[in-house]
């Protein structure tokens, strides 16, 4: 088989988290903030205890993030073809117009071509990972890496009636070269713009949730009980169980309880953190069917992912 | 003769608890009540369901079909007294 014939597969997943450990306490005015934009409840009850937040420009932790996705994957910078950041719209605010070829320089991605998913939230890594994988539709497509990058310039921000933000980057490589590694076997988003202008109900988002959820089962042939694991959004805790069950999804399957409680909501980067946390804590096995989640206001989106064993070939 | 369970009273009672109403008294708790009339937000309504599935006897799951319920004080006493329903079968099948 021609190495342009081989399916593609993500792996080399990396992570680079802020590097200051906060509490949420620590947020100036925290306890005004709570006041309003807090359900009332206490925050303990959130299951939230502590955020991280960058102390240096958010280029560093981008090139150092790419740099383990590259050394973990043996390749070179300069073999990589494209690389997609996502974010959300307000990372794409605040970062700078040098951003990417600072990055491109540093790491020494010199060859590849840049792109950026936002305007969708959360929701964009989950799509940047479906745009990055069609790019293999490309007999010439060999490495394409996908970013999600998301952080906060003012800890006032950090706090929401949602979750509580911290900053944090994540990679991974797509590649026709690995055997091993995850397929992307469905991938689905839905749009509600009540949610956007804030006039969304319980039902609008429990259908939006259904409908990319019935998409990406139908067009993966997969049910969602057959489903090993779910990474989901790190929303406040009870919120998080509530959109799942909403949804259909067994509160059992959800992985996030470790990642959010230590970290927070990292917005774009959050179902990559969730699945590197159950890589390293309880192991991906061959077969194994994952549904990465997020969610925001106006938005849903899933990405069905099935786990390839080493030597297996089991369709692009 | 069992007396009736008020649920808006337990509502209101399970609210309060919780530090959700500030304001709110029981009277204002009317069935076509929205709920952000009285000040719940979608979080707090979640925290209402999730405590009172807590504190249910057995191990009851939700149910998505309630989410449609969710907007009005009435939908909210309505699936408190599913989950109560739920609750007296599960004890009694053992």
């Amino acid at each position: 088989m021609k190495q342009s014939d081989a399916p593609p597969s993500i792996d080399a997943f990396a992570a680079v988290l802020g590097d200051v450990e906060c509490a949420p306490q620590s947020i100036p005015g925290f306890d005004e903030l709570w006041e309003v934009l807090g359900p009332g409840a206490d925050l303990a009850t959130m299951g939230c205890e502590s955020f991280r937040k960058m102390s240096s420009p958010i280029e560093d932790y981008v090139i150092a993030c790419i740099d383990q996705t590259l050394e973990q994957h043996g390749t070179a910078p300069t073999d990589v073809d494209h690389v997609v950041f996502s974010m959300t719209d307000a990372t794409l605010g605040l970062i700078g117009p040098s951003f990417v070829v600072d990055v491109l320089k540093a790491t020494g991605m010199v060859r590849c071509i840049p792109a950026v998913i936002s305007y969708q939230q959360c929701c964009s890594s989950l799509t940047a990972l479906h745009y990055g994988w069609q790019l293999f539709a490309m007999d010439a497509t060999e490495h394409v890496i996908v970013v999600a990058l998301d952080f906060r310039s003012d800890d006032r921000d950090r706090l929401r009636p949602f979750a509580l933000f911290g900053d944090a980057v994540t990679s991974c490589m797509i590649s026709r070269r690995s055997s091993s590694g995850l397929r992307l076997a469905a991938s689905a988003i839905t749009m509600d713009f009540d949610g956007l202008i804030g006039n969304d109900s319980f039902s609008s988002r429990q259908t939006a949730s259904r409908t990319a959820l019935q998409t990406a089962s139908d067009e993966a042939g997969v049910q969602l009980e057959a489903i090993t694991r779910v990474f989901p959004s790190n929303l406040f805790k009870p919120l998080t169980l509530f959109n799942s069950a909403a949804a259909g999804i067994d509160k059992a399957k959800l992985h996030f309880d470790t990642t959010f409680r230590t970290y927070g909501h990292c917005g774009n980067p959050d179902w990559m953190l969730n699945l590197l946390d159950y890589e390293a804590t309880v192991g991906i096995e061959e077969a194994n069917t994952f549904l990465a989640l997020a969610s925001a206001p106006g938005f849903f989106a899933c990405n069905l992912l099935v786990a390839r064993g080493p030597g297996s070939n089991n369709g692009g | 003769m069992v007396a009736a369970v008020d649920y808006r009273q337990r509502l209101f009672d399970l609210a309060v608890s919780e530090g959700l109403f500030s304001d709110a008294t029981v009277d204002d708790l009317r069935p076509d009540t929205p709920r952000g009339a009285v000040g719940l937000t979608s979080l707090n309504v979640i925290l209402i369901i999730a405590k009172y599935l807590e504190q249910s006897a057995g191990d009851i799951a939700f149910d998505p079909a309630w989410v449609a319920s969710l907007e009005t004080i009435g939908g909210i006493v309505a699936v408190m007294e599913n989950i109560d329903a739920l609750s007296t079968e599960n004890v009694s099948v053992g």
